[in-house]
């Protein structure tokens, strides 16, 4: 068949300012590559998989779960059996001193996957922070610039309650704030190996709703920090931070979920933000005020495809044309007043130009790319993403802009071609990058459609 | 229905911020003779979970110039308060009573800061709410750590939360959270005893009647709002 030559893509990318490397995850995987601009060449110089076996975390409920019902029937018996024949707490009993049963999926169940759901680079560029779904975990790793052979290194794995959803730092990098499906936000210390019990972590701060994405950011004129977080709900919180208890406002605009924001570091009132609505919204977060919404229906209807697009059967309208579609992601530049965005299963992305003073948002260029973009990130001038090569197992698994201070933007084929050959080498000994079966062995390449709400009573 | 989730997605009405919220509707008696769209004064009570109406039906004339509101996410429930707020206020011949209680369908826990802006509430009621006895559920609770932090944004600084149940296990969780939350404070038995809320939610709401003729417990707890403390850097 096919299928065995299948290549799973880069479920997501994430670049250091200067460009210079490339952290990508596949499946639950990440891997480090390095570009050298003096010879063009690009070398891979980390990996790391995540091999934890997610049964023993069932196998740790199942015989706590166990004892507690021992301790509980067990002094229920004793006062019990000198009096009552008590068949049924007997039983009980019987039962209770067998070893624990580890469940185990039968045939039709969802299969149970161990990917990496987020990742980011530390500010100061230091450490890096993936998310893991096999035991909810962050791993912090430190990147050891010096070992080409491999420069992560695991410095810890912090296991949370529910899984998680997005991850931001403190501008000093000293927490990590995370975000969970939950509607909770998690603070954890990045420099101390300590690793808590996930059943005594508090959370920070919450929402009554799936959170999305997670920022923060300091007010230059009074020094205050903040927490910005955004759910399912149309809300973008702002909390006073560390006194996330102190809620300082909300911006009220989105009419759909929010997917993503970004805070730019050239204008540090600003912040963008875009999910289910037809708009990229441009906030002055320190005020409240909506600056700009930038409407890209237009743009976007030519990649429009029925596969993706199409509103569910069960909301689908009489004509049955009801379209739904999503940003999936926005990515400011480090230096530019430029920022970037896609929607989720098209095959280009759109740069829009800031006007710093006024927030206004103009459009400047649109990138076909050749299937659809999957992961977006920047460095001081250049713009990577990562595409869907499940149909195209030959086509380029990343493609790589340059973006100059007009906001000219130019492909940079040569990066392209190197990364390509050097991911391409070792991809055919690399089991990770197999795809055997379409159906199952894929991370959910387009998730963000999903979270639209469609009510119910 | 009993129950009802406070995660789903249900088809809810909810202005999309504070500021779009009409109100006409819920309060005819106070709407602006110069501006038809606008009312003379916002509400300042709050009773989250309001069931059959009872508590808002009896605070009504002890504030007769505060705007209260009932909130409830069961369907039925909510619409039977509209007909008794209906019918209360058809039976005054001079149309001046309960024109100051209104009700709504809508998820608190979740847009809360959709109908209400900064500091603009003086009094939160929780009045037998659901206890969601598992611990797994405890997130599903109408007061916990996280959705404090968002009453207290609504809530004006020295506003009251009033909570009432006849769940000891809850009794002890609420009293637990709105404690270790910086911006709130107990207020002791002797200013409980003075109240006049105190004294009508003990009384008035038919869960709380419902205790009393099954002769249980009653527990009440009130908390104040803190000013905020001083921004750390």
């Amino acid at each position: 068949m096919t299928d065995t030559s299948l290549i799973h893509p880069f479920q997501d990318i994430v670049c250091n300012k200067d460009g210079t490397l490339l952290y990508a995850v596949v499946k639950n995987m990440v891997q480090v590559y390095k570009f050298n601009a003096e010879n063009s060449k690009v070398i891979k110089i980390g990996e790391w998989k995540d091999e934890f076996d997610s049964t023993i975390l069932i196998k740790e409920k199942v015989i706590k779960e166990q004892q507690r019902q021992i301790e509980k029937n067990g002094t229920g018996i004793d006062t019990n059996t000198n009096t009552a024949v008590g068949t049924n707490t007997n039983k009980k009993l019987k039962t209770n001193n067998k070893e624990a049963k580890i469940p185990t999926p039968g045939t039709g169940a969802p299969p149970i996957y161990r990917y990496i759901r987020s990742m980011l680079l530390s500010r100061n560029e230091k450490k890096l922070i993936i998310c893991t779904d096999s035991d909810k975990a962050a791993v912090i790793f430190n990147i050891n610039y010096g070992n080409d052979n491999n420069v992560l290194s695991l410095f810890k794995r912090q296991p949370f309650p529910k899984r998680p959803s997005a991850i931001t730092t403190t501008l000093d990098d000293r927490k990590l704030l995370l975000a969970d499906k939950f509607g909770d936000v998690y603070e954890i210390d990045m420099n101390d190996e300590k690793v808590q019990s996930s059943e005594t972590l508090e959370p920070v701060l919450g929402h009554v709703s799936m959170l999305t994405d997670i920022g923060f950011q300091k007010d230059n004129a009074t020094d205050q920090s903040f927490v910005i977080s955004c759910d399912r709900d149309e809300h973008i919180k702002i909390s006073h931070y560390p006194q996330t208890f102190i809620v300082n406002k909300w911006l009220f605009g989105h009419e759909q979920f929010i997917s993503s924001i970004v805070l730019p570091q050239w204008n540090n009132d600003l912040l963008f933000s875009g999910g289910g609505d037809d708009n990229i919204f441009s906030w002055n977060w320190k005020t409240g005020e909506l600056l700009d919404k930038f409407n890209y229906s237009e743009l976007i209807s030519p990649y429009i495809n029925e596969k993706f697009h199409l509103a569910p059967e069960r909301f689908q309208n009489n004509e049955n044309n009801l379209i739904e579609y999503a940003v999936s992601k926005i990515i400011s530049f480090p230096n530019l007043p430029y920022i970037a965005f896609f929607v989720e299963a098209t095959n280009c992305f759109f740069v829009l130009k800031v006007d710093c003073f006024t927030g206004k948002l103009t459009f400047v260029h649109k990138v076909e790319t050749e299937t659809n973009v999957i992961a977006m990130t920047s460095s001081v001038s250049s713009l990577v993403v990562s595409l869907d090569t499940i149909e195209t197992p030959k086509s380029f698994l990343l493609k790589f802009y340059n973006i100059n201070k007009n906001g000219v933007i130019e492909e940079d084929e040569l990066k392209a071609n190197e990364f390509d050959s050097c991911i391409k080498d070792q991809i055919k000994d690399n089991q990770v990058f197999k795809v055997e079966n379409k159906d199952k062995d894929v991370y959910p390449l387009y998730h963000v459609s999903s979270l639209r709400k469609h009510g119910e009573h | 229905r009993a129950h009802s989730n406070p995660f789903s997605d249900h088809q809810l009405e909810y202005p999309k911020s504070p500021n779009e919220m009409n109100w006409t509707k819920l309060y005819p008696g106070f709407v602006d003779p110069n501006d038809p769209t606008k009312l003379l004064s916002k509400v300042t009570i709050a009773d989250i979970g309001c069931g059959y109406g009872g508590l808002l039906v009896d605070l009504a004339p002890h504030f007769p110039h505060d705007l209260i509101l009932g909130m409830e996410i069961r369907v039925q429930v909510t619409n039977y308060v509209e007909d008794r707020i209906i019918a209360l206020r058809s039976k005054d011949p001079n149309g001046k009573k309960y024109q100051n209680i209104g009700v709504l369908r809508g998820n608190a826990m979740k847009f809360t800061p959709n109908f209400f802006e900064k500091g603009q509430l003086t009094k939160i009621f929780f009045c037998f709410p659901d206890p969601h006895f598992k611990q797994r559920k405890h997130k599903a609770r109408i007061v916990t750590k996280t959705l404090l932090s968002e009453y207290a944004y609504v809530l004006k600084e020295g506003g009251i939360i009033y909570t009432i149940t006849d769940v000891l296990d809850l009794h002890e969780w609420m009293v637990k959270h709105l404690q270790e939350h910086p911006l709130f404070a107990r207020l002791d038995a002797e200013w409980e005893n003075e109240d006049l809320c105190v004294s009508i939610m003990r009384n008035a709401t038919e869960e709380g009647k419902k205790v009393e003729r099954n002769k249980g417990d009653k527990y009440i707890a009130c908390f104040k709002r803190l000013p905020n403390p001083e921004i750390i850097l």
